[in-house]
Parts: structure tokens; sequence; C-alpha cells
């Protein structure tokens, strides 16, 4: 029996046709700059952000779409960067896991929570929970509200295998209350 | 409370992650974070079919492929790349190839065939798809029953036999007295259960995969390689010895490690490969790990099977007991060998007192993945059977669980107990700690609810299981006896820095177990200075002293702990003395000064002052100037302030606790929920409460994960598993609630009566939850067949479910 072009040991398929597959030049926004770069149309946009951009934060943990390490915000939603090309993302606005603190490099109510509780060991699929409760955030910001169960729902998005998820979701209650706490007191 | 600025009672406080302000800000520096210049991918073609013969392999097409700098066969490679070594080699083992890449025959879906490096990992897979391999299909062992199987095609014929290893307890050892009889025990016993268990392939799957960097230095040459490992050193022996290259010459640096849980404790072959290409290129190589290669090129463990056999006199008490297992040790030994299998039964007994065993284990080759170690390392295999078996047994003896239990645990004045398969468990109270489950109440309420749910019908029920779990895994003498090819201490260097800052550099490699942290704690306390003048650095064979064994079998807190302890006593004498001779004082006179006393003074910066004396103390900052100074130092001392501390231990630490779990049956659908999780756990002297916390809640999730989803399916050879769609860690709308409590029963073996925590929380967490199950299911009469096997998954349940309704209605 011969293989080749080789099958996909794991279902057996066999490869796609190629395309014609010229360089073009992208434009994207990460994190406020601009970031301009040569690349193929199945270049996806992880690979984009950590090589182009030089952002090595936003972590390939599956490159299929099921662990959400390499979570970003693509203008403003959350979204799987290995399943997204970087030919999609032209003119669009990227937030990665660097572009989460302040300007002056304070870190986020989120941020300063997962520390606080203890929501990372290894640290690697951090970055992604950082993104995906940040967006979060912003939805409670514009009045959403969540349960308990709620965000346990939306944290399935994304995998861990160190913490047993605990400290991710208290620490993203902490900071929902908090946000919720201060815009009290700015409205009074 | 974490004390900020004081220096004594760091130990013992939930001071919080070193890593957290990097890893929130994704600073974190992992293996595929590093890029060199000039650097080229390495991708590895993997075999397709479970069993075949090589019969050709056409490179050709794949080679002439732009931006293509090498397509390499097994074959081609197999005169230039050695064999690998084995960490764990059994008396008697076999081994296979051992070679990074199959040269004529393939032996699981996912061995290495040939190996691309290119510009960049897109045109290395394209080169992939360009290969053309013709093989020829041998029948396949999917199983440990075909491969057992009489007239069985031999995966290695040389070896005559599809076992791989046999091992057996008690050892008879000749001139000491003849271990009591199993069988006699046996016979004699009022009440006899046995059953067979079986747990699942399954796999760490840290959420960074392996990787490899290796930058190439013309001069030497010599090699830098960034691995995401748990040990270095044995990379680096490994590495050397398999390339024949001087270990001098090469340099290991684990970076940020993004998960392992005993997966990335061995060599592997890409890491060798990597450096291979690296020399033969004369250009910095990398491989990153693909996640879909990651479920058959990353070792797997659990795999066993296992007839139990106990036999309890009328008072509940076990007299004797049996076992026959077999290991599904996949294509051939991992440098991991069948290391998890030995410790299953060499750990079989757990906590009870067991007068009489006779255990045989026997580890057969089949078409599958290598395996390697995993969180738990045999003992979750071990602890699944017996903790299920004594449940089976309370039911037919008619004892509560809990008291079956108190029964047959090691006695508080029994410690140090040697047990039947001959280990010698250091310390404990765990009759207490039973105790202190049945007056938890969480625990009590589980049981209320449990009631109160069934009453409305529903399918709830509580379980519990007891473990403890084998760490401070040494000594270097006994390695030998049980196949263990290095030595079984640790070590740490500690520098006083010319401005009187501690430079602490660990052999140990963090991984997400903390630690950079509870180090500093220690290093802290230990030296009287505050945490904040502590610098922990580790993984880099550069810097870090040689250590075998490294990050693995929860050593850490008790082992590398101890040897920080004895730098630390080494590098304060020196001081002392260098602080006398300052001082003009007898060095006997000379005594510490902590940066902030007990009392809670203001901070001062650590010294040595003279006892009894309202004179200036030294600084650290001017001891540690005059040691590098080096002109006015005591007669015959040497410059410099660095010390290294090497540990030990006389023997083995055993943690242990007990898991207690309320789970709700879906009648519908079958699926488990795990309502509450109770937890007890005792593991020493901790050295960061917080972290234990930590580390006891991941791994009972894990734990969850084997018991209900977890699975590398085959069939006939063809692995099911190639992503999380089809492999189910748990995700976060699936924890428990969890309520935790712990005692401190430190261990006399260590310098800091820590034992390791790291495997806790997943020993018997699956025990646990199938106890549970079996609960909600109603008593073991009314079902068909107990549950032995996990994960239970739904059909499962439901089977289960149909089948007691279906006995209802008939009787």
């Amino acid at each position: 029996m011969t293989t080749g072009p080789n099958t996909n040991p794991l279902n057996g398929s066999s490869p796609t046709p190629k395309l014609e597959a010229k360089p073009r030049a992208v434009t994207v926004t990460v994190n406020g700059d601009p970031v301009v770069a040569l690349v193929e149309p199945r270049t996806l946009l992880v690979d984009f952000l950590r090589e182009k951009a030089q952002l090595t934060g936003t972590h390939t943990g599956c490159h299929q779409g099921w662990c959400g390490a390499c979570t970003v915000l693509l203008d403003g939603s959350s979204t799987r960067s290995c399943l997204t090309f970087a030919v999609q993302a032209d003119s669009c606005e990227v937030t990665t896991v660097e572009g989460i603190e302040s300007g002056d490099g304070q870190l986020s109510s989120l941020q300063r929570a997962l520390i606080e509780h203890s929501g990372f060991q290894c640290g690697f699929c951090t970055p992604g929970f950082v993104v995906l409760g940040t967006e979060i955030l912003a939805e409670a910001a514009d009045g959403a509200t969540f349960s308990r169960d709620d965000l346990q729902r939306r944290l399935a998005a994304n995998i861990c295998r160190c913490t047993g998820y605990r400290g991710i979701l208290d620490a993203l209650e902490h900071a929902l209350a908090e946000q919720a706490a201060t815009s009290a007191e700015v409205a009074r | 409370m974490s004390p900020t600025n004081g220096t004594s009672g760091y130990v013992g406080t939930g001071v919080r992650s070193r890593n957290g302000v990097r890893f929130v800000r994704g600073a974190g520096r992992y293996t595929d974070d590093v890029h060199l210049p000039r650097e080229a991918t390495l991708v590895v073609l993997r075999s397709p079919h479970p069993h075949a013969l090589i019969v050709g392999i056409d490179t050709s097409a794949a080679k002439a492929m732009d931006g293509v700098y090498a397509v390499t066969t097994g074959a081609e490679l197999f005169d230039h790349i050695g064999p690998q070594r084995y960490l764990w080699d059994l008396p008697g083992q076999r081994t296979g190839p051992g070679r990074p890449v199959a040269r004529d025959r393939v032996r699981h879906v996912g061995e290495p065939v040939a190996v691309v490096v290119a510009r960049d990992q897109y045109v290395a897979e394209d080169a992939l798809d360009a290969i053309v391999v013709e093989y020829e299909p041998l029948p396949v062992l999917a199983d440990v029953d075909a491969a057992l199987a009489d007239g069985a095609t031999l995966l290695h014929p040389d070896w005559g036999t599809n076992v791989q290893v046999e091992a057996a307890w008690p050892a008879v050892i000749p001139g000491l007295p003849e271990p009591p009889s199993a069988d006699a025990a046996l016979n004699a016993a009022h009440l006899i259960v046995e059953e067979t268990f079986t747990s699942a392939r399954i796999t760490a799957t840290s959420m960074e995969t392996r990787g490899v960097v290796c930058d190439y230095d013309p001069s030497g040459p010599s090699l830098t390689i960034y691995t995401s490992t748990q040990s270095p050193h044995q990379v680096r022996e490994g590495v050397g010895a398999m390339l024949g290259i001087p270990e001098h010459r090469i340099r290991v640096i684990a970076p940020d490690v993004g998960g392992a849980f005993g997966m990335k404790a061995v060599l592997y072959p890409e890491e060798v490969l990597v450096p291979y290409f690296a020399l033969a290129l004369r250009r910095p190589v990398r491989f990153a790990e693909q996640r879909d290669e990651s479920f058959v090129a990353s070792t797997p463990s659990r795999a066993q099977r296992m007839t139990l056999t106990l036999g309890f006199d009328t008072d509940g008490r076990i007299l004797g007991l049996r076992s026959r297992y077999t290991i599904d040790l996949g294509s051939a030994p991992s440098t991991c060998g069948a290391g998890t299998g030995w410790a299953t039964g060499a750990l079989l007994c757990g906590p009870y007192a067991i007068p009489a065993v006779d255990i045989r284990a026997t580890a057969v080759v089949t078409n599958k993945t290598p395996l390697g170690a995993y969180r738990g390392f045999g003992q979750p295999e071990a602890n699944f059977p017996m903790e299920r078996l004594l449940d089976i047994a309370a039911s037919k003896l008619g004892v509560d669980p809990v008291e079956l239990r108190r029964r047959n645990l090691i006695p508080a004045d029994g410690f140090p107990y040697t047990n039947a398969t001959g280990m010698l468990i250091d310390s404990g109270a765990y009759q207490n700690m039973l105790e202190l489950l049945e007056q938890r109440p969480a625990y009590v309420d589980a049981l209320r609810e449990r009631d109160e749910a069934r009453a409305a019908g529903r399918h709830v029920g509580v379980g519990m299981a007891f473990y403890n779990e084998c760490t401070n895994f040494g000594p270097s003498g006994v390695f030998p006896l049980i196949g263990i090819a290095t030595g079984g201490w640790d070590a740490t260097t500690i520098a006083v820095e010319p401005d009187g800052t501690v430079r602490v550099t660990s052999s140990q490699t963090p991984m997400g177990q903390g630690i950079e942290t509870s180090f500093a704690q220690l290093a802290a306390d230990r030296l009287g200075v505050g945490i904040d003048d502590v610098t922990i650095r580790f993984g880099d064979t550069a810097s870090s002293h040689y250590t075998a064994y490294a990050s693995g079998a929860s050593r850490s807190a008790g082992i590398g702990g101890s040897s920080l302890i004895v730098a630390a006593e080494a590098v304060l004498e020196k001081m002392r003395r260098i602080a006398a001779h300052l001082l003009e004082a007898d060095p006997d006179d000379v005594e510490l000064v902590r940066a902030a006393p007990e009392n809670g003074s203001a901070p001062t910066p650590p010294g040595f002052t003279v006892r009894g004396t309202s004179a200036e103390p030294v600084t650290f900052a001017q001891v540690a100037a005059a040691a590098y100074q080096g002109g006015g130092l005591p007669e015959g001392m040497a410059p410099g302030l660095e010390e290294l501390g090497t540990f030990d231990p006389v023997s083995l630490g055993f943690s242990y606790g007990v898991v207690a779990a309320l789970v709700e049956l879906d009648a519908v659908t079958g699926q488990t929920t795990v309502r509450k999780l109770i937890f007890g756990h005792d593991c020493g002297t901790q050295l960061n409460p917080r972290i234990v916390e930590q580390q006891v809640i991941g791994g009972a999730l894990q734990g969850q994960g084997a018991a209900l989803t977890e699975e590398l399916p085959y069939a006939d050879g063809l692995p099911l598993a190639g992503a999380f769609a089809d492999y189910l860690v748990p995700l976060a709308t699936e924890i428990p609630e969890l309520d935790l409590f712990h005692t401190e029963t430190p261990t006399p073996f260590t310098l800091n009566g820590a034992k390791g925590v790291g495997e806790s929380g997943v020993i018997a967490a699956p025990a646990a939850i199938v106890n549970a199950i079996q609960d909600a299911l109603g008593p073991e009469s009314t079902t068909s067949a107990p549950i032995t096997a996990i994960p239970v998954l739904p059909e499962r349940i439901l089977q289960a479910l149909t089948t007691a309704r279906t006995t209802e209605e008939t009787t």
C-alpha cells in the first residue's frame, strides 16, 4: 500500500489542492499600532501576531480552535486567531493580551484579580482567558449581567489544564464586582 | 497574610505567585517564543499505519521544493543517531530499536518515518505532503489480549514474545525469611471479593505542546537547546549519548514550561532530531509539536487492566491480596519504560496494612503510542481497583465503607511502616483524616442532600476513597534496585551577591507548580532576608547544578527544598566566619541578625553581630564585599560567596488524604455531574498553602476527567482522538463545589518536613467519583454488574439504569 501525497494519519483525509498563494501586504492595527507585513493568503492571524508583530503573548495551544489560548479581540469581539487568516484582519483592529494593560503599564482589574485569586499555574492559557474575560467585562460595562453559571459557560470557551478553573472564575467575578462598584461610584 | 517586609515566617503563608505579573501580561517566555536568526523549522512525517513494513520512501519531490533544506528518512539517520537510553530500566526489560525515526518497520500510528527541515512550518508541512511512502501493512495487535494470544504476530521478532517485562511482589530475598503466603491468607478468609478493573489510556495534554529550539555555534561546535522539559540535565545526557557529542558542549535550557504533568519528564525523539539537524545544516532549527500530532507523539499513560482479589476476616480486616495485571505499553518502551506499571504493583497496598500479597505485573507491547509518565505515575491505576473493591467488599460484609477503611488503614502508632511490597511508609495519621471527613459539615450535608434527592426520585450518590501518594522520590541507593538508571538526590546553589542580595539556583524545573515562589519563601526564611532580596533561577544546565531525576515524582518541596536548606546553612556558615573576622570576634559568638526581627520592629538590613553585645552589626553587603574583595578574609578561606547544597533523602515521604464525591446521574442523557468534592489532604509541612491548595484542586479536576470523559480510544490500532473535540478534558462548566481541609504531618526524612503534593489530587478522585456513581445507581446487588472501568461514559450509566429498571420490573 502506498500513501502519498500523504494522508492525514488521524482522519485519512487527503490534502486540499494547492491554490495560487502570492504574498500580499496587509495592515493590521495591533494594540493601537499599525503593523504592515507581507503574508500568504494561508498565513494565520496568530502567526502574523507572533512572528510579524512579534507579540508572543498570544499562544497556540491547538491550532484547531478548541482551546482558546490564541483568543484575541478582533474589532472588539473575541476571536480564535488560529482559525482566522491574517488577510481577514486586514484593516482591522486587533487587541492581544499585551494590549490589555493601560498605556502606562498598569494592569487591568482582571489581570490583578487573576494574580490575587491564583487564576493560573503554568501561565500558557492565561492570555486567552485575560482577553476572553476582558470581553465579558466590556459587555458588563454595557449593561449585561452574568450569573456564576453564565460565567462558567462563557469561560468554557477556553481550556485550562492546571487550575481547575476556580481561580479564573473567582478572579473574573471579582473584577466584575469591582467594575460594577466603580461605575456605581461614578454614577453617584 | 503574607509578610511583605518581615523575614521570618514566609514558609507556611500564601505568598502570591512570582510569575503573576509576567503571565497575565502575556510576557511568559515559552520555547516557541524563542526565535533565532536563520532558524529553520523541523516537522516529522508520521506513520498512518499501526503496523507495517516500510518498503520504500521517495523524498525527491519534497527535496526539490523551494525553501526545503533537508528531507531525511530513518534509514538515512540510522548510522548517525544512536539508540536512546532508558530512565526506567526494569530488570529484564526488553527494548525496541530506540531510534528517533523508524528505519524499516512502523509499530504505531504517529511513529516518525521521515523528517523535513524547511524555511517555516508552512513550507515544511507542504514538503511532508510530497513525500511518498510505500508500506506493507502487517497484522495489528490492537490490545493486550491480541498481543498475548497464541500465535500472535511478534512486534519485535527478536524478543520471541510480546511481553516487554514482568514484575512480581513480594520480592523473595535469599537469606531473609520467606514472606507470608497470600494463597494461605486467602484460603483462610471469611469473604473473598474479586473484580477486574480497567483504567483507560489517557494523556496529560499540557496546554503548551512539546517544543524544541536549538541554536548552533560553529566554535566547537556547541549547541544550546531550548526545550519544554521537566528535566534539562536528562535531555543533555540523552542528546550527548545519542549524537556522540561531549556533554560540556551542550547547554539545555527549559524556559517557561506551559504544563507538563510528567509527560515532559523524559527525553523525546525530537529533542535529539532538532540538534542533529542544527549541526547538519549549521543553522538554528526549531520544532513545535502540533496538537493533532501530540495525541500520537506525546506519551500517554495508565492503560492497565487488573484482576484484584481481597480476602477478609469476619471483622472486615484484610488478610491477603492477589493481583494480576497487564500494562498496555504501546509499541516499545519509551525512555520511561514500564515504570508506571512497576509503580502500580509496588504501591498497590497504598495506605492499608495488608499482611500478605501476591502481585504480578505483565507489560505487553501493542500497536499504540508508547506509554510514559502522567501525574500519578501508576498510583491512580492502583487506587481505582483497590478503592472500588473495598466498597464492593463493604456492601458484602454489611460494613460502612468508611468503617471498613478505618479498620484496615495503617494505625497512627504503626509508622514508619514497612508494607508487604517492601515500601517504607514514613508517617501519617490516617484514621484522624477519616474522622475529620466524617465530621466535615460539607460531608454531612452531602449525605443529607443525597438522601433528600433520592426520596425525590433522583439518582444521587456519595462515594469516598482514601489514598496515599509516594513523594520525595529517591534515595539514590535504592534507585538501582528498582531499575532507575540515575540518582535520586537534588541540588541547589546559593550565591550572596556582592551587594548582599541572594541568588538561588535550583536544579528543579518549574512547570506551573510554583517553586519560584515557594523556594523564595524557604530561602528568605533560612537566610533571614526579605523575600524581595531573593531571586530564584533554574532550568539551565549551564547554571543549575547537575540533577538526574529533576522535577517529577513530587520531589521539589521535600528534596529540592532540603538541598536549598543545606546550601543556605553552608553560605551562612561562611558568612558568619567572615563576619567574625570583621568584628574581631570568635565565630561561635557571632549570630545572624534577621532583616526584620520576629517581634515586628522596623526592618533592618540582614547581618551579623556579636551575641550579647550592642556592637553595630556587619551587614550581608559588608560581608559580601569582603568575600569578593578577597584580601581580608580569615586565614585559608577562599574568596567568593557561593555554596552548593545537595540532599539525598533517607527514604520516601508519603502524602495522603481522603476524597468524597457527591454525584448526580441524568437518567435521560446518562451524564454524570459531580456536584461536590470534599478533599482532605496532608503533605507534611506546607511551604505555601495557597500552592498546595491549587495543586489539589487542579489535580482533582484532572482526576474527574479520568473518571468521566478522558480516553484515547483506538480502533484496530487507529487512534480516534486527534483534537480536544475528541479528547474531552474538563471545562469550566464541569467544576464541582469544592471543600478542602488539610492536616500537616511532617515527614522525618526531609530537612523541612515537606512531602510532595503534585500528584495527590489526581490519585483518588476517580475512585471516589465512581464509588459515588455506584451509590447513585443503587446497591451493588440491584445492578447487573459493578462499574469497574474508567472513564464511566454516559452509555455505561444508561445501561446500568436500564438494567436496574428491568430488574425492578421483573421482581
